[in-house]
């Protein structure tokens, strides 16, 4: 135990944070990116898959049920995902007694239905979501690893406020050119604006698995999470088909004439689904956009094959729903593109935050004694830090060339439906040649940085960065189905990710050329002001 | 609009504290207009919290709410830089900054101004 209270939390604070920061930084760099999950998945699929987001129609909807009940005859539960304006494309899905199936589908204009597409098989967007929280090992306990980490950033946050007590003193300062101050002012401010924002993020993360945190009280009053989960959720009510009916056709203008009665104008139709489509008790369930409501629930209505309304979803227990909230605001489902563009560069902060505390617990000990050890956490520092930039434009550089491939192999005629089996055996691989170049350039700079010298490892990783995000924002530029098309289509998800591409080059190539000039600098004494999107804006303009 | 508000309430919380009043107008800060600046900062802050939970476009006040906070946060950061700015500029070429300075405090009057006006043709409407 240190002397005072201040003297334990400065310790708390320096050794939690240090154990855990690259662990936090790769969550919270990752997570981060997945705030523009969707828009990822459609700049990486652009190649083929360019629908757009439209309201649909009664027509639409009559056409997409067609569509279905060509494809699947025999199903218990059709369902209809409409394109919504992030870039998420229409999706046409059906379940069996035996299997369930889905797939991307775009209006055919010549054939007045919906043909599927075959998009580039990709995880896009989704792995860095599904990364951030299970970190590839979802089965090697990773959301418990996750979990921790959460929690160590709650410790930290708290014990930042011990640390940095004088912040409220040197509130909007950032002093000049001493590397080591500037680091700690940056690592202050950016830590006291995304107190709220880290606050939530990390407890709302606690609370959405809470059932794998906190299994104890749960296995004390049932017997497992589902039979909770059935106390406190509530779902619509199960209807038994009738056997010797037939399905009458669905009235689906008066079904809309219903939604619009309900909801007014201003909402969006997220999904359609219909159980027992072809019996004459088929249920059609519309469930609208969850609008700008923190819960992540969204509305729901169940009309029958007229139009009449049925029973309705009875309301959810206080607890389902201030968890539900939490949920919401992880996932910031209600941010319209301002408030997602907030966001993200609030998450890029914190993850800036994290990486510059290393910095600081770096550059602070490089008088003292134990050099060759702190030699090696910088040389880590950089490969860990850099090289995770470095790896997720791999990953979308990844996409982009297999694509490019796909068009260039004659199988431009994606929207064939016979070549569809090759496709797909060779979709498995893209699958795994993306996770591997993932992880493999994410390792790669770190041995890299390891081996070399440091200033050394260091411009090559920011080299290589500079050179991938550019070639990825050239090919973007030059590509059929690049940034000029998605100008002309006024599509905001492509363009958005297009210039974050773009921010990053500018980002990457100021950072390796002021390097590069600072030959003279080339000790030690370079490291970082580490800093993602929001703070490449700052270095552009020094310059 | 909100955010403009946000951010000429955290200029005039940062300008009422003397080192940044310092950088920007090179003498000390008075007691007096430390008072009004600082009463004015938190006065638009309320005024733009208040404005942000009783507007409501289909939303609810928990949205709004984090919509604030997350606003304010960037507008601090923004302020920080601008802040920033100003010094390094002060630093580099000492004279020129005289006139740069007067421009960004004149900025700052007209942002204020401005929040003040369209407060004002708000109240009315």
């Amino acid at each position: 135990m240190k002397p005072t209270f201040r003297k334990s939390m400065i310790w708390l604070h320096t050794y939690a944070g240090l154990f855990f920061a690259w662990l936090l930084f790769a969550i919270f760099l990752t997570g981060t990116l997945s705030y523009y999950n969707t828009e990822i998945s459609h700049w990486m699929r652009a190649q083929v898959n360019t629908n757009q987001h439209v309201e649909p129609s009664a027509n639409d909807i009559q056409r997409a049920l067609h569509t279905l009940s060509q494809r699947a005859p025999e199903a218990v539960q059709w369902g209809i995902d409409f394109a919504d304006d992030r870039g998420g494309p229409m999706r046409l899905r059906y379940r069996t007694e035996e299997e369930r199936h889905s797939w991307t589908v775009v209006a055919s204009p010549e054939t007045g239905t919906f043909v599927e597409t075959n998009p580039l098989e990709t995880r896009g967007g989704d792995f860095f979501r599904t990364f951030h929280y299970t970190l590839s090992l979802r089965d090697f306990g990773g959301r418990y690893l996750t979990g921790i980490a959460a929690m160590v950033m709650l410790i930290g946050v708290f014990s930042g406020i011990y640390t940095h007590r004088r912040f409220f003193q040197d509130f909007f300062t950032l002093r000049g050119p001493d590397k080591l101050k500037y680091l700690k002012d940056l690592h202050a401010v950016f830590g006291v604006v995304t107190i709220p924002f880290c606050f939530v993020i990390c407890f709302s993360a606690l609370l959405i698995y809470i059932s794998m945190y906190v299994p104890f009280s749960i296995h004390h009053y049932f017997d497992s999470y589902r039979q909770l989960d059935s106390q406190v959720s509530t779902r619509y009510s199960r209807i038994e088909p009738q056997d010797d009916s037939l399905a009458k056709p669905a009235n689906i203008p008066n079904m809309l004439a219903q939604l619009n009665a309900q909801w007014g104008s201003g909402y969006r139709l997220d999904s359609l689904s219909i159980d027992y489509p072809h019996r004459e008790n088929a249920r059609y369930i519309f469930t609208r956009d969850k609008g700008k409501y923190l819960s992540n629930k969204s509305e729901s209505i169940a009309l029958n094959h007229a139009g009449e309304r049925l029973e309705s979803m009875p309301k959810e227990r206080l607890a389902r729903n201030i968890r539900r909230i939490f949920y919401g605001l992880h996932e910031a489902h209600f941010a319209e593109p301002v408030l997602r563009a907030v966001l993200f560069s609030l998450g890029m902060m914190s993850s800036v935050l994290i990486a510059s505390g290393v910095s600081i617990w770096l550059n602070k000990r490089q008088g003292k004694t134990q050099a060759k050890k702190d030699k090696w956490i910088t040389k880590l520092h950089v490969g860990v830090t850099y090289g995770l930039c470095l790896a997720v434009a791999g990953y979308m550089l990844c996409s982009r060339f297999v694509s490019w491939q796909v068009a260039k192999g004659g199988s431009s005629a994606a929207m064939h439906t016979e070549p569809a089996a090759s496709m797909n055996t060779n979709a498995m691989s893209v699958m795994d040649i993306e996770l591997s170049l993932f992880f493999g350039i994410w390792l790669a700079s770190v041995i890299a940085c390891i081996v070399l010298a440091n200033h050394l490892g260091k411009r090559l990783v920011f080299l290589a960065c500079a050179l991938a995000f550019s070639a990825l924002f050239m090919q973007d530029l030059l590509a059929k189905h690049g940034v000029l098309l998605a100008l002309q289509r006024g599509d905001l998800a492509y363009l958005t990710i297009s210039l974050l591409l773009f921010l990053s080059a500018a980002y990457f190539a100021v950072r390796f050329y002021r390097l590069a000039i600072n030959k003279t600098g080339a000790q030690e004494n370079d490291t970082p002001r580490r800093g993602n999107k929001p703070q490449r804006k700052h270095v552009e303009e020094s310059h | 609009m909100l955010f403009l508000l946000l951010l000429s309430s955290v200029a005039c919380l940062s300008l009422a504290m003397n080192k940044h009043y310092k950088a920007c107008f090179n003498r000390a800060i008075s007691a007096p207009k430390e008072r009004v600046l600082r009463l004015l900062g938190w006065g638009l802050m309320l005024v733009s919290l208040g404005m942000a939970l009783v507007q409501q476009r289909g939303g609810s006040m928990g949205f709004q709410f984090m919509q604030w906070c997350c606003l304010l946060s960037v507008a601090i950061v923004l302020q920080v830089w601008l802040l920033n700015r100003v010094q390094q500029h002060k630093t580099q070429h000492g004279h020129k900054a005289n006139n740069l300075k007067k421009a960004n405090t004149r900025k700052k009057v007209n942002n204020i101004k401005e929040a003040r006006n369209s407060k004002k043709t708000l109240a009315k409407n």
